[in-house]
């Protein structure tokens, strides 16, 4: 689904992703692990483009995205991304956060279609209503987001990336900024959505989560993928002393 | 509510405060007087644009053709004599299209008996009246506009007026850029003094004057910005005029204020035009016996004028109309650039357009308000001969000039929204400027409202130039308001009350306004 080669990026002069390669394939979830400074979140944000590549290849829905000529807005509406922030849009109510994007970019084809303004509003209140109620939250639609929760806020990202139905979601460590007793909801969401068999690339430090949901588990170290395996393979069996020694400190 | 009502009350105790100091600190009436000694030799004639023949040449024979008939000397004994009814006719307030059917006259009052305005609201004069008997005789009909001394000049220049009637001395410097007409009148400067000031008692020619001026060390004397005073206190090569080294040159925007400053005490004479002289002599003294009551009165009377308080309310609506669209103008202007300054610049065209907005910028920035009036309206509108009404020019300058600065002030509050989100909505497959529109930028405007605010007091405050296109602002209107009696003591107080006013119901505006955005930082 998403194919990655010879994956470069420098920050300042400096090989931060020094010539990544990866397939990912639809169904599955990734679990992406490493010490702080190895280059999961650049590596992530390169999938998406957030990053700019400076070398290399992403084939995704049969076009090199990382090519400056093809349209990014497109395939990123195909890739949904939730943040370790949550980035929720603070100008815009729960509702509108969810909404805003498929009635901008769907909407538009509806309206070829021959809805009306009304009828498009109404559809993807609906859908984005059905949302909030699959995560218990439809009584702060109308809410903004400065008055929520961490755990709410991020549960909220999440299904603001759903609305827009992609083939795949990126998280970058969702969990890393909560306080801890928030943790537990947003994983039992992300649970259900690895259940669904969504495709999934999860950057965490959450190693019992990646452990169980993911199945797979990729290890990066100094800007490359050094490890590549199933949990069992790389919790239970691992064979690079820099995972070895990554595994000790953080069990 | 309460807050604003603390407000009001300072403000009139302040107010309160002002009017006592200022009725009870003028204990002696001070009165001037004229030096009854003529110190130049002048000639007024008309001024048309540089090249206008036809109309030098109908005006010339026109003037002959009064002069032969006695017309002109009839004219000449109502003014100087007060022989005969005097007509008045009204000044044009709003901008007025010069077309071939129009015979636009552009003076400054006030300049007794040649142009001045009554109490009634309509304008009388030696150059009035003969403005109007031209345009009757060539079936044209008139316009007057007063303004400013220095714009008589620029409008004929542009073509914005026909030809300038203000008691204007032709002088060989103005003579290179402009035509004249042949002279009427033969006029001379005249030496204003307060009535205590026995220095000149004893002179009896225009070198005893001289001489005793020049025995004077460091005193301020006053004229008429670009008048022959001018040109006699600094000196002047072309007239003759040696000048006077010692002395201290003043420059004022009319004769009125240069007097108010003498009767204050700033300064130790003043060099008018004889004939107006006179009037304002006579004007001043009489207002300077009047108490604080008499003139407040004297203000209310002439606001009961239609003439007046609609000048007043039309100036009030300027004002507010040029710095309101301005600002609309100015925070779409600045909106765009600021999008396209810290738009990421990948694409050759963007760097192109961002090349422009800066220098954009660093133009409408780096000059004066005034001096982008008066190139749109003077320079580049003629120049590229499209009509259009100055107050309009007004609005398109004033917002432009405001796009530049919201543009640095939306830039900052772009700037202060957090990256994420715009990360969040270019994640979500929406393109830059949506993602800008919808989501960065209405957070930004919600960061930089105090900012915004202080740009409109600030906009609202300068509209006050807007009197050099010849727009009747509310400074404009109180100038002319407070010329009417030569006692503009009353009418500048309400300028400063007007203007404050205004700016209390603006801040209110924006505390407003602010609530409304806060609402979604509700907790
Ligand atoms: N925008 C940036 N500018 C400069 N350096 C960066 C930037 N983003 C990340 N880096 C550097 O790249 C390296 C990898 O960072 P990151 O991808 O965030 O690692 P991780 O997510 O694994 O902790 C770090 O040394 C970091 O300082
Ligand atoms: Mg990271």
């Amino acid at each position: 689904m998403i194919e990655i080669k010879n994956l470069h990026k420098k920050f300042d002069g400096k090989d931060v992703l020094d010539g990544i390669n990866v397939t990912i394939h639809e169904g599955e979830q990734v679990a992406v692990i490493g010490p702080s400074g190895s280059g999961k979140s650049t590596f992530i944000r390169c999938i998406n483009c957030l990053e700019d590549p400076d070398e290399g290849i992403i084939m995704f829905d049969g076009e090199n995205i990382a090519d400056f000529s093809v349209d990014i807005n497109l395939h990123r509406q195909n890739m949904g991304m939730v943040f370790q922030n949550f980035n929720l849009f603070s100008n815009k109510t729960v509702l509108e956060n969810i909404t805003l994007a498929p009635k901008h970019i769907y909407g538009k084809q509806m309206k070829n279609q021959g809805m009306s303004k009304k009828q498009i509003a109404e559809h993807f209140d609906a859908e984005a209503m059905a949302l909030l109620k699959r995560i218990g939250l439809e009584d702060k639609a109308d809410a903004y987001p400065s008055t929520l929760s961490g755990g709410q806020k991020q549960r909220i990202a999440i299904v603001r990336a759903l609305a827009m139905k992609p083939k795949v979601i990126l998280f970058d460590e969702p969990t890393s900024a909560l306080d801890p007793e928030m943790v537990g909801e947003v994983l039992d969401l992300m649970r259900s959505l690895a259940n669904e068999k969504l495709t999934m690339v999860i950057v965490t430090h959450e190693m019992g989560f990646a452990r169980e949901v993911a199945s797979r588990v990729l290890f990066m170290d100094g800007g490359n993928i050094v490890e590549d395996g199933t949990p069992d393979e790389v919790f239970g069996n691992p064979k690079h002393p820099r995972l070895k020694e990554f595994l000790s400190k953080i069990l | 509510m309460k807050r604003t009502i603390i407000k009001i009350i300072a403000l009139i105790i302040l107010l309160v405060s002002v009017f006592a100091t200022v009725s009870c600190s003028k204990t002696e009436n001070k009165l001037i007087k004229a030096v009854d000694i003529k110190l130049t030799n002048e000639e007024y004639a008309f001024v048309c644009k540089e090249g206008n023949t036809a109309l030098v040449n109908s005006m010339n024979s026109f003037m002959a053709q009064i002069k032969e008939s006695g017309e002109f000397d009839a004219l000449v004994a109502k003014y100087f004599e007060g022989e005969g009814e005097k007509v008045g006719y009204p000044v044009a307030t709003t901008d007025v299209q010069n077309t071939k059917d129009l015979f636009v006259v552009a003076t400054n009052c006030p300049f007794e008996p040649f142009e001045y305005m009554e109490k009634d609201g309509l304008i009388y004069g030696l150059d009035i009246e003969i403005a109007a008997a031209y345009a009757k005789a060539n079936g044209l009909e008139l316009v007057v506009k007063n303004i400013g001394f220095d714009e008589i000049f620029v409008q004929v220049g542009a073509g914005y007026a026909d030809i300038g009637m203000a008691g204007i001395t032709v002088d060989a410097e103005r003579e290179k850029t402009y035509d004249f007409t042949v002279p009427y009148y033969e006029a001379s400067q005249k030496l204003i003094v307060l009535s205590d000031n026995s220095d000149f008692d004893k002179c009896e020619s225009v070198s005893d004057v001289e001489s005793m001026l020049s025995s004077l060390n460091g005193v301020g004397v006053g004229y008429q910005s670009a008048t022959t005073g001018s040109l006699y206190v600094n000196g002047d090569e072309l007239w003759g005029f040696s000048g006077f080294d010692n002395l201290d040159g003043k420059a004022y925007a009319n004769a009125q204020v240069a007097v108010s400053d003498l009767i204050n005490g700033n300064i130790y004479a003043v060099v008018l035009d004889e004939a107006p002289a006179n009037a304002i002599i006579d004007a001043t003294n009489e207002a300077s016996s009047l108490n604080l009551a008499l003139k407040l009165e004297n203000f209310i009377n002439t606001l009961k004028n239609p003439h007046y308080s609609g000048i007043l309310l039309l100036g009030l609506l300027n004002t507010v109309k040029v710095a309101v669209l301005g600002l609309i103008i100015g925070i779409i202007i600045g909106t765009l650039i600021a999008i396209v300054r810290v738009a990421p610049k990948y694409k050759l065209a963007y760097k192109i357009l961002d090349k422009i907005c800066s220098l954009y910028t660093l133009i409408f920035r780096g000059t004066p308000i005034v001096a982008q009036l008066l190139i749109a309206y003077y320079v580049i509108i003629p120049s590229i001969g499209i009509k259009m009404d100055a107050l309009n020019v007004g609005m398109i300058v004033f917002g432009m000039n405001s796009g530049a600065y919201v543009s640095e002030i939306m830039r900052g509050g772009i700037n202060s929204v957090d990256k994420g989100q715009m990360e969040a909505g270019r994640a979500l497959g929406l393109t830059y400027s949506t993602t800008m529109l919808k989501i960065v930028v209405p957070q930004a405007v919600k960061n930089i409202l105090p900012t915004l605010g202080n740009e409109f007091i600030s906009l609202i405050k300068e509209t006050s130039v807007l009197s050099f296109i010849a727009v009747y602002d509310l400074y404009k209107a109180l100038l002319d308001i407070g010329m009417v009696k030569y006692d503009s003591m009353i009418p500048y107080l309400m300028m400063g009350v007007i203007y404050i006013v205004l700016v209390l119901i603006i801040s209110a505006g924006i505390k407003i306004i602010e609530r409304r955005f806060a609402k979604s930082d509700r907790n």
